[in-house]
């Protein structure tokens, strides 16, 4: 029954006994019944006039599966186009600044010896435990005073700002690069510059595809930032939340307007579902 | 037929404003003494615009918590933009207005124009607005226009709009419920309601979720009003008791009710939106708000026929009052523009279903007309000091959450204690505002 | 010599801007916030007043404003269950399964979906008269559920919202922490013939404890600092049922207009956090 060497040897557990297959598999079908359900249940209303979903509810199957007028109603009443450009572009310009500096800073803290090492460490930590609600008012007099309230600046100078989750996973991988390969580059007269662009970087590629996605998702999932400090730049986020300014009672429409926000991830995700799960999984590795 | 109602008359320097409700026969007269007085509202407007104040330019930005008036409010600041080449006006609607704004604020971000928040009373209206004392209306013009001064005497913000509290119902309802009268007791109220109970007509919705929706029977300024009294929510700021017999009957039928099973099946979930939707269907029979809401129901889809209003049983007046106070932010770029802007909107009502403050302005609102055919006068608020809010921010009361515990409190004895909490908080806090 | 102070140039340089951000956006407001907790502020107003430590007795006299932790105490035990359910998920998926990792992909999907959508959604699925799942329910005859009501569990189905979108990730973060446990141990635990719960307890606690305290300790902090479901599902209603510290802190800053207090909580919650991050600590190095 032992498949290949290194299958087995990464299980945690080899489950051969039929019983306990089947329990498995039992639980496996309850957890995807759980994720799928809910949002089976919005689909299916998304796609039911009005009319018919006061008349029939929520479990018949939509008369005429290919009802989008819901669908077309919310994005052109929720003025979604905007929200997705605006969303877009903090995403494109955001991730690979963000990027780049949290490389820079881990490749500091990893490859450079200084005293306030772990002081910086630290420094980059700390705020994670800040209850970012608190603070909001003393962020907009920042965001005030560098002129950039109300515009995209505002989200992108927000974004750009590192926190200790990327840092934390581009150190994991930097460790793991041999010190011996700087030594010997910089016996070749590399600098550290080039030490960073020709040795570290491609190393981090798996790293680097994690934290852009994780980036990607956090900006596109964000409401806060630009609800608080850039309110007339609508996102995604807050373009769904004005949207359901009066419209909470009208199921099939906002049911339409929640799967209309939530499919440009799926996507996403359904394509690099593989990449995401495995940067993860290694960026976690020590 | 005239829908003019209210007129202010001034008594000598007295801030106080005293209503004089006019039945529909006898609010003929004074309209149209007002109505000689004037050119036609229209070219009122377009003339002053165009002339008085000459070239306006720059750009104002408006706040506004009407996110369901998005687009109508772009193409009002359209018009006026139409009317004044080179000035740009753009409205913004906040959902959470009360939170928002006040971070804005104290950012610097306020917007040109904006209305009152919480933390704002008449002790503080100079630290935020620009006196707008030489806007070219009076008191004759604008009701409420006193209210809207500060502690230094200077005019800073004015209402937009005035309501009148009462019940909104849905008369197919209560026809299906063979509902002839309309209630005028509180007795004959809770009999209605039985009456529509059996009919399986929910009989009073309250949307208790959004919270804010129970407010006209909770309200301070309201109950009191309803009972009769001008002092209006500065009543309390006289006394040691915040909830006294006044306000406890208000809010005890509300507790009737709820023990009764004549509200919504499940107040928790029972939302705002829904419940329109729900009376507008007549599946909902009655709620107590005021004039500003039936046309919303109207819009839902229900014939204007079947939705009415009428006062709170028992009333001994119908509670008139100011609707959102707008000012002109200190730190305005275009103070010009903003005043003409305020003045536009003085003149234009936004939403054909406001009742204007502005006296010159014609109502015809089928449902103020109705709600006044009971022959019960409409009483305003004499002009107030911010005592009653600082106590009452104080001693961290929300009137509206606290009204849903105390209605959800099944033992009346733990109510009856909750309330006795209360006043002791309110009395022993008052001790420091009493000088 | 001449690289020490080449390579402190670089180290300036490196960290400049990131540490300016983190200055600006991070460490000033902070400030701010300690500063303001010791005034009268009420969050608009140009003049403030230093009160000294007044808020802080305020606080801690007032025993409503804890009671609200009893709240956050429904996110901190499902925050616990996510993590037990994470674990196990991610053991069951790191075993000899068939389809495994189309098992982890489909159970990861919540995580990223957007936030917003996914409380409007369950918005839906908890409103009273028109709930999917009371629909179900009662097709099945079983009488409909108050999911949003006076009593305690309101915060449980609150709490349950964020644990349907991060239990996923939880699984992930375990999983790739049991893949850095050597194969060989649990080879010879096989060998021993340990059961399951033995090759927990024995071999995949010990080996993947570091991980375990990291995620604990950031879900807890999650759990602490919770106020996005309550604040766009119920508004801390009905009744304070479902105010959580944060939310108590945000009412008393924006209905009392008593920012200064609510600055205050928000440095208590920070305390206290990183009293927790602190017991851990030692905790842990007590241990090795």
């Amino acid at each position: 029954m032992i498949k290949s060497k290194k299958e087995t040897l990464k299980s945690t557990f080899i489950i051969n006994n039929k019983p306990g297959r089947c329990l498995v598999y039992l639980l496996m079908i309850f957890g995807i019944i759980g994720v799928f359900a809910p949002l089976l249940i919005v689909l299916n209303v998304s796609l039911k006039t009005n009319e018919e979903y006061m008349m029939k509810g929520v479990m018949t199957l939509p008369e005429n599966m290919g009802n989008i007028s819901n669908y077309v109603r919310a994005f052109v009443e929720g003025n979604f186009i905007t929200g997705f450009m605006n969303t877009a572009i903090l995403v494109v310009v955001s991730v690979p600044v963000t990027i780049i500096i949290a490389s820079l800073v881990a490749y500091t803290l990893s490859r450079f010896e200084f005293r306030a090492r772990k002081l910086v460490y630290l420094a980059f930590l700390i705020p994670t435990f800040i209850p970012g609600m608190t603070v909001t008012i003393a962020t907009f007099q920042v965001i005030k005073s560098l002129g950039v309230y109300n515009t995209l600046l505002a989200g992108m100078i927000l974004y750009i700002g590192t926190d200790i989750m990327q840092i934390y996973i581009f150190l994991q991988f930097i460790n793991n690069v041999p010190v011996s390969l700087d030594e010997s580059a910089r016996l070749d007269g590399a600098g550290r510059i080039r030490i960073y662009t020709s040795i570290i970087l491609p190393q981090l590629k798996p790293a680097i595809a994690t934290t852009v996605i994780l980036k990607l998702l956090g900006i596109y999932n964000d409401f806060f930032t630009p609800y608080m400090y850039m309110p007339k730049i609508k996102t995604v986020a807050t373009s769904l939340y004005s949207f359901s300014g009066d419209k909470l009672a009208e199921w099939p429409l906002m049911s339409a307007a929640i799967i209309l926000v939530a499919i440009p991830t799926i996507i996403i995700y359904i394509f690099l579902q593989r990449h995401i799960i495995s940067g993860v999984t290694d960026g976690a590795v020590k | 037929m005239n829908q003019r109602h209210l007129s202010i008359i001034l008594a000598g320097t007295m801030l106080a404003g005293v209503i004089t409700g006019c039945g529909s026969t006898e609010s003929a007269a004074p309209a149209e003494s007002q109505a000689t007085a004037q050119i036609t509202e229209t070219e009122a407007a377009t003339a002053d615009t165009a002339e008085t104040v000459g070239a306006l330019s720059g750009t104002i930005t408006v706040a506004s918590n009407r996110t369901d008036l998005e687009e109508r409010l772009a193409q009002y600041a359209q018009a006026f933009m139409d009317e004044n080449p080179g000035t740009t006006v753009e409205f913004e609607t906040i959902k959470e207005y009360d939170d928002v704004i006040p971070t804005r604020i104290a950012g610097g971000e306020a917007p040109d124009l904006f209305y009152v928040v919480d933390p704002i009373n008449q002790d503080t209206y100079k630290d935020y607005f620009l006196p707008i004392d030489d806007l070219e209306f009076t008191a004759d013009d604008i009701l409420f226009y006193e209210n809207g001064r500060g502690t230094d005497g200077n005019l800073y913000v004015l209402p937009l709009t005035v309501s009148y509290c009462g019940m909104v119902y849905n008369k197919a309802a209560f026809a299906k419920a063979g509902v002839t009268d309309i209630p005028k007791t509180v007795d004959e109220f809770m009999d209605v309601c039985d009456k529509l109970d059996k009919a399986g007509i929910t009989p009073v919705g309250t949307a208790f979720k959004d919270i804010w929706p129970i407010y006209a029977w909770c309200g301070w300024g309201e109950v009191t009003l309803t009972a009769g009294d001008n002092r209006g929510e500065n009543k309390y700021a006289q006394q040691d008791e915040i909830y006294d017999d006044v306000m406890l009957s208000s809010m005890n039928i509300v507790r009737e009710l709820y023990k009764k099973g004549y509200l919504e099946d499940d107040i928790m979930s029972a939302n705002w939106d829904q419940f329109k939707l729900d009376l507008a269907q007549g599946k909902t029979a009655m709620h107590y708000s005021e004039t500003w809401l039936p046309a919303q129901f109207v819009e839902l889809g229900a014939d204007p026929k079947d939705i009415g209003m009428f006062p709170f049983p028992g009333a001994k007046n119908i509670k008139a009052g100011a609707g959102k106070q707008w000012g002109i932010s200190k730190d305005t770029e275009n103070p010009e523009l903003a005043k003409a802007f305020l003045t536009y909107m003085l003149k234009n009502p936004v939403a054909d279903t406001d009742i204007p403050s502005n006296k010159n302005i014609e109502v015809n609102d089928p449902f103020v007309a109705e709600l006044l055919s009971y022959g019960i006068e409409p009483l305003e608020p004499i002009v107030g000091d911010a005592t009653f809010s600082n106590i009452k921010n104080d001693i961290e009361l929300d009137g509206q959450k606290f009204f849903l515990t105390y209605v959800m409190e099944e033992s009346d004895e733990k109510a009856a204690a909750l309330i006795a909490e209360w006043n002791d908080k309110w009395a022993a806090a008052r001790a420091n505002y009493i000088n | 010599m001449k690289s020490r102070t080449k390579d402190k140039i670089y180290i300036v340089g490196f960290l400049l801007i990131p540490m300016v951000l983190l200055a600006l956006f991070s460490y000033y407001p902070l400030m701010k916030l300690i500063q303001l907790s010791f005034t009268d502020w009420n969050g608009m107003s140009r003049d403030l007043k230093y009160i000294g430590i007044r808020n802080y007795q305020d606080i801690f006299s007032q025993k409503e404003l804890f009671q609200t932790f009893g709240n956050n105490m429904a996110y901190v035990i499902t925050a616990l269950i996510q993590q037990i359910a994470g674990l196990f998920l991610a053991i069951l998926l790191n075993s000899n399964i068939k389809m495994k990792t189309t098992f982890r992909a489909i159970l990861f999907m919540p995580y990223i979906i957007n936030g917003v959508a996914v409380a409007f959604m369950f918005n839906y699925m908890y409103d009273y008269s028109n709930s999917p799942i009371n629909y179900i329910l009662g097709s099945l005859g079983i009488e409909a559920v108050h999911f949003i009501s006076n009593s305690y569990m309101t915060n449980f189905a609150l709490s349950f919202i964020s644990f349907w979108k991060y239990v996923g990730w939880t699984m992930v973060i375990y999983i790739a922490a049991l893949q850095s446990i050597p194969g060989d141990v649990y080879e010879a635990a096989r060998i021993d013939g340990a059961g399951f719960f033995q090759t927990i307890r024995y071999i995949t606690l010990p080996n993947i404890k570091k991980m375990l305290e990291v995620s604990l300790l950031l879900s807890l902090n999650g759990a602490l600092q919770v106020y996005f479901e309550p604040f766009l599902i119920t508004k801390g209603g009905p009744n304070g049922r479902t105010a959580t510290f944060i939310s108590k802190s945000l009412e008393l800053a924006y209905s009392y207009s008593k920012y200064g207090k609510a600055a205050t909580m928000g440095v208590i919650l920070l305390f206290m956090i990183l009293v927790l991050v602190a017991v851990q600590n030692l905790f842990l190095k007590g241990d090795e």
